[in-house]
């Protein structure tokens, strides 16, 4: 048996490396954030052969001091935090003073920096960890971190990196996330001298356009919501733009690129009625809260985050989306009513203040109507409804987005003019929402209706389940179960919710207590009861091969006009879809 | 091989046709196995868990004539074949090698046929009976039919899928549930037997039921192992068990209940009825409110409709609201045949005890829903 000693300094450097410095994208990424932290507004990245051979970050930020140079990069060695309470308010992307120490463990480092006030700059070189020498050298105002050859004394870990190709969008994904997070900031990116991108310093919708491209531009909404303690603010894609991975997924939290449970679930859950199977959502959302309500310090590579009221949270971003999505067709073309907007979010926050109090969902419904009242209140052009002869003149204004009916074809689609061009309607599809949406609003006032069991059932619980159910029983009891427990360690399960009084009571409550546990809330139940409601509506939906009238079908648009969600159907299938008149133009060659 | 008049071939067909599924992936499971003597003809149907077996005599004096052999044919089609034949009318059955011709007046059909050594003929268990005790047809039927609506249909619980027989001495005791309402009934039966508790699955009930004659005559049930046959004279039918300890359904049968009261059953069904249209489609829910001699009975559907019933009841004691699942409540008054029906309630979140006039056996239990 050897004896225990405590490891050298460069040994525990380059252990702690293998946690921070996994591959050459988080040497980029952390290298990114330090110069975030000095206040740059020009940052310049240059990277070769992937990030194996050389990365290279320069700024023109703050800039270290001659004689701090060689104690920035020895290991927990900060600027940003003094003492534990500041852990409680961290306002800068980096504070565990280990970044610079980690990647200097493991490659040559060379750091040059110059402050405003002095006249040149000074360099430091460092070969895995040791520090040859300070001299004094040629520079801008700033930093300039120099990478190379990382894991060049590390052979294990050198072993694992993939090709150029991969490890460049590996770093090029780090850059995107970072140039997402600080539109402000003016990036540029080169690999092997070849410049990838060059982004000025512009607003979030631009920078947004800049690095999604054009597919996530043509059907983003924007989202914009605050509360006392958080703002969240950015773009989400339209359900019918999406993607079959989860790459084009950015979340900030404090300007910090994180990738937590809690708020997927939340976008998820937004996203959930209006998605088709398995498709994933687009979004660059981010959120500013306040730094005591989250804690960063979970992981090093900080990609994990902890709130400190998670339930709040994840209300706060699904009603945000859920809102943004739900918007009627007719609503879409006018100005965000981000006033009402506010209204509704803002009761919600009162559990921000400790109160955790269930979403009061009667609000919605008046939100709903409030549009409604509104267009029902629109006078209705008269010739318009019955109009046969439907000419593009009478089609001017956008009252009626989805035009005027003029046909069905094949007994499933309806054909309507508006002034973009011919709009085709899947009658089926539409109609299936729309009874969806009225069989959801009614739902909404049942209140939860409780199935007693004459033939208990029971399970043996977990401690955590245990815990759990313990501790929200309420919760549980407006979700329609009633559950005892029984010591030890047994769940007996009462009574089910009445709309599922056929499931399988014991996994349906195993699987409510382990989503409360996981994100303060559950809403398998409300899933399941949407499903059900679901297909009811495709029951109760008009089928294929119905003829329906002229009247009949404006009034099937008109409906949809001012039905939130109804772009989709329920299972997340588009229900329109526009054909302008230059693409029209385009199939005829006519101005061509 | 076979020549016979139409109208006997219908009925014993009919009657082991019952299981066959629809759709198979196993194509024989959708024929009938035809075993020919040349006294008698033995058809049998099977879905591998439960087999119908139906035996006609065959006597040249009733004009039949065969030979022995036997084959198997799609059972659908045959009755549809025997259904729209003219009545009386005499059928010769021809085999030859995969087609069975049939040739009756002016009409011809050829069909296919499937080996019989092919068809799975269920192995009846060798193993001694352990029970075998012997009903009237049409008290067994009236039993089955009091309580058979109780069972589950697709619970994960597989063993509350069945009915449960309970023997005991003189006495058999026939339970179904669903985990939300429990129907019981009890009969003598003849001699004195080991207690036993066996499970039939529902499938094998609602065609027993259909087996059963409502004229006189006996039915001798034998439990083995895992097996249980119900022999009807000319009619066979053999049913795997559900395996499974049956829930104690004696401690939930509450025998306290104080608040009784006795209702008149087609009434109550009738403004059930009329109330359950606007029931909420979903949970099914109706309102009970009790007061001095009077049951309000309340129903909301989604859209905020409403129907109110109200009853004159001999009801004495204090008041209550209680909800329950409006479809068990029309289950049991459709089931029951009496002119009362007799309802004991504990508090709003016990169970509701319903029982008719002399008819000691006969109990329902419903829990409540909370609305």
């Amino acid at each position: 048996m050897n004896d225990i000693r405590t490891l050298p300094d460069s040994v525990v450097n380059q252990i702690a490396a293998g946690e921070v410095v996994e591959r050459p994208a988080a040497a980029l990424k952390e290298a990114l954030e330090n110069s975030l932290d000095s206040g740059s507004t020009d940052i310049r990245v240059s990277i070769e052969d992937g990030g194996k051979k050389i990365i290279r970050v320069q700024d023109n930020g703050s800039g270290i001091h001659k004689t701090q140079l060689s104690l920035a990069i020895s290991r927990h060695a900060t600027s940003k935090i003094n003492s534990s309470e500041d852990l409680t308010n961290i306002r800068t992307l980096g504070f565990r003073g280990e970044a610079l120490s980690s990647i200097a463990a493991v490659s040559k480092l060379s750091v040059i920096s110059r402050l405003v006030e002095m006249e040149h700059g000074w360099c430091l070189k460092s070969t895995g960890g040791v520090v040859s020498d300070v001299v004094p050298c040629a520079s801008r105002v700033g930093t300039e971190v120099c990478i190379e050859d990382i894991y060049f004394n590390t052979p294990a870990r050198k072993k694992f990196l993939r090709s150029s190709t991969t490890e460049l969008a590996h770093c090029e994904e780090i850059f995107k996330r970072i140039a997402l997070s600080r539109p402000k900031i003016s990036f540029s990116f080169k690999h092997n001298e070849k410049q990838k991108w060059d982004l000025q310093h512009s607003d979030q919708d631009t920078r947004i356009n800049e690095i999604l491209g054009s597919t996530f531009l043509s059907g983003k909404i924007p989202i914009q919501a605050n509360t006392e303690n958080a703002l969240i603010s950015g773009a989400i894609s339209v359900p019918n733009i999406s993607s079959s991975n989860r790459e084009k997924q950015y979340f900030f939290v404090n300007g910090r690129f994180v990738r937590d449970k809690v708020v997927t679930h939340a976008i998820r859950q937004a996203y959930q009625d209006v998605l088709y199977q398995s498709r994933h959502p687009m979004y660059v959302i981010s959120l500013e809260i306040e730094p005591k309500l989250v804690d960063v310090n979970v992981h090093p590579a900080k990609t994990e985050v902890r709130f400190t009221e998670p339930r709040a949270v994840h209300q706060f971003i699904t009603k945000t989306l859920e809102l943004a999505l739900a918007r009627p067709i007719n609503a879409e073309l006018r100005p965000l009513a981000s006033e009402l907007l506010m209204e509704k979010i803002r009761p919600t926050f009162d559990s921000f203040n400790g109160s955790q109090q269930i979403i009061n969902t009667q609000n919605t419904l008046k939100f709903g109507r409030h549009i409604r009242d509104k267009n029902v209140a629109r006078p209705q052009t008269g010739n318009n409804i019955t109009a046969n002869d439907a000419s593009p003149n009478i089609i001017s204004s956008d009252d009626n987005p989805l035009g005027i009916a003029i046909a069905q074809i094949g007994g499933i689609y309806i054909l309507s003019e508006n002034i973009h061009g011919l709009i085709i309607v899947d009658m089926h599809a539409a109609h299936e929402r729309l009874v969806y949406e009225d069989l959801k609003r009614a739902s909404n006032s049942d209140g939860i209706k409780s199935q007693k069991l004459l033939i208990t059932e029971s399970f043996q619980a977990t401690e955590l389940q245990l815990d759990v159910a313990s501790n929200n029983k309420e919760t549980l009891e407006t979700l329609g179960f009633a559950i005892s427990l029984v010591p030890p360690d047994a769940i007996l399960i009462r009574g089910v919710p009445a709309f599922l009084k056929d499931a399988n009571a014991t996994n349906l409550v195993i699987d409510t207590l382990d989503e409360i546990s996981r994100n303060g809330v559950s809403n398998i139940s409300s899933e399941l009861h949407n499903d059900l409601l679901s297909t009811m509506a495709c029951h109760g939906a008009v089928r294929a091969n119905r003829r329906l009238t002229i009247p009949e079908m404006n009034a099937l648009l008109r409906r949809m006009e001012i039905t939130p969600r109804a772009n989709q159907c329920n299972h997340g299938r588009p229900t329109w879809h526009q054909i302008t008149i230059e693409a029209l133009d385009k199939i005829f060659m006519r101005g061509q | 091989m076979l020549t016979i008049n139409a109208d006997t071939l219908l009925k014993p067909l009919q009657s082991v046709t019952g299981i066959v599924e629809r759709r198979h992936t196993l194509p024989i499971l959708s024929n009938v196995l035809w075993q020919i003597t040349p006294t008698r003809l033995v058809m049998t149907a099977t879905d591998l868990e439960i087999q119908i077996q139906s035996s006609i005599e065959l006597s040249t004096s009733s004009g039949s004539q065969a030979s022995t052999t036997e084959t198997t044919l799609p059972a659908r089609k045959m009755i549809d074949i025997l259904r729209t034949l003219p009545d009386g009318i005499e059928m010769q059955f021809q085999r030859s090698e995969n087609t069975v011709k049939i040739r009756a007046g002016k009409t011809k059909f050829n069909l296919q046929t499937l080996s019989a050594s092919d068809y799975p003929i269920m192995a009846e268990e060798a193993k001694q009976t352990t029970l075998s005790i012997t009903v009237d047809q049409e008290i067994l039927k009236k039993k089955l039919l009091q309580v058979q609506y109780a069972m589950a249909t697709q619970d994960i619980r597989y063993y509350l899928n069945g009915l449960l027989i309970q023997v005991k001495q003189n006495n058999m005791e026939l339970v179904a549930t669903d985990g939300h309402r429990l129907a019981y009934t009890d009969c003598e039966i003849e001699g004195d037997h080991p207690s036993g508790q066996f499970i039939i699955p529902r499938k094998a009930i609602i065609e027993l039921i259909k087996l059963l004659d409502d004229a006189e005559g006996k039915i001798r049930i034998e439990k083995t192992e895992n097996q249980a046959s119900f022999d009807l004279g000319k009619i066979r039918l053999i049913t795997k068990l559900v395996e499974g300890t049956f829930p104690d359904y004696q401690r939930v049968i509450p025998k306290d209940y104080e608040k009784n009261f006795a209702i008149p059953r087609q009434k109550l069904l009738n403004a059930l009825q009329r109330a359950a249209i606007l029931a909420n489609e979903k949970f099914r829910g109706v309102r009970w409110v009790l007061g001095d001699k009077l049951l309000r009975l309340a129903c909301t559907n989604a859209e905020q409709e409403e129907a109110e019933e109200e009853m004159e009841i001999d009801y004495h004691h204090e008041a209550m609201d209680i909800g329950f699942n409006i479809n068990y409540l029309l289950d049991v008054l459709t089931n029951t045949k009496t002119e009362n029906v007799n309802c004991a309630l504990g508090d709003e979140n016990s169970s509701m005890l319903i029982t008719v006039p002399n008819d000691e056996a006969f109990k329902y239990v419903v829990m409540p829903m909370k609305i």
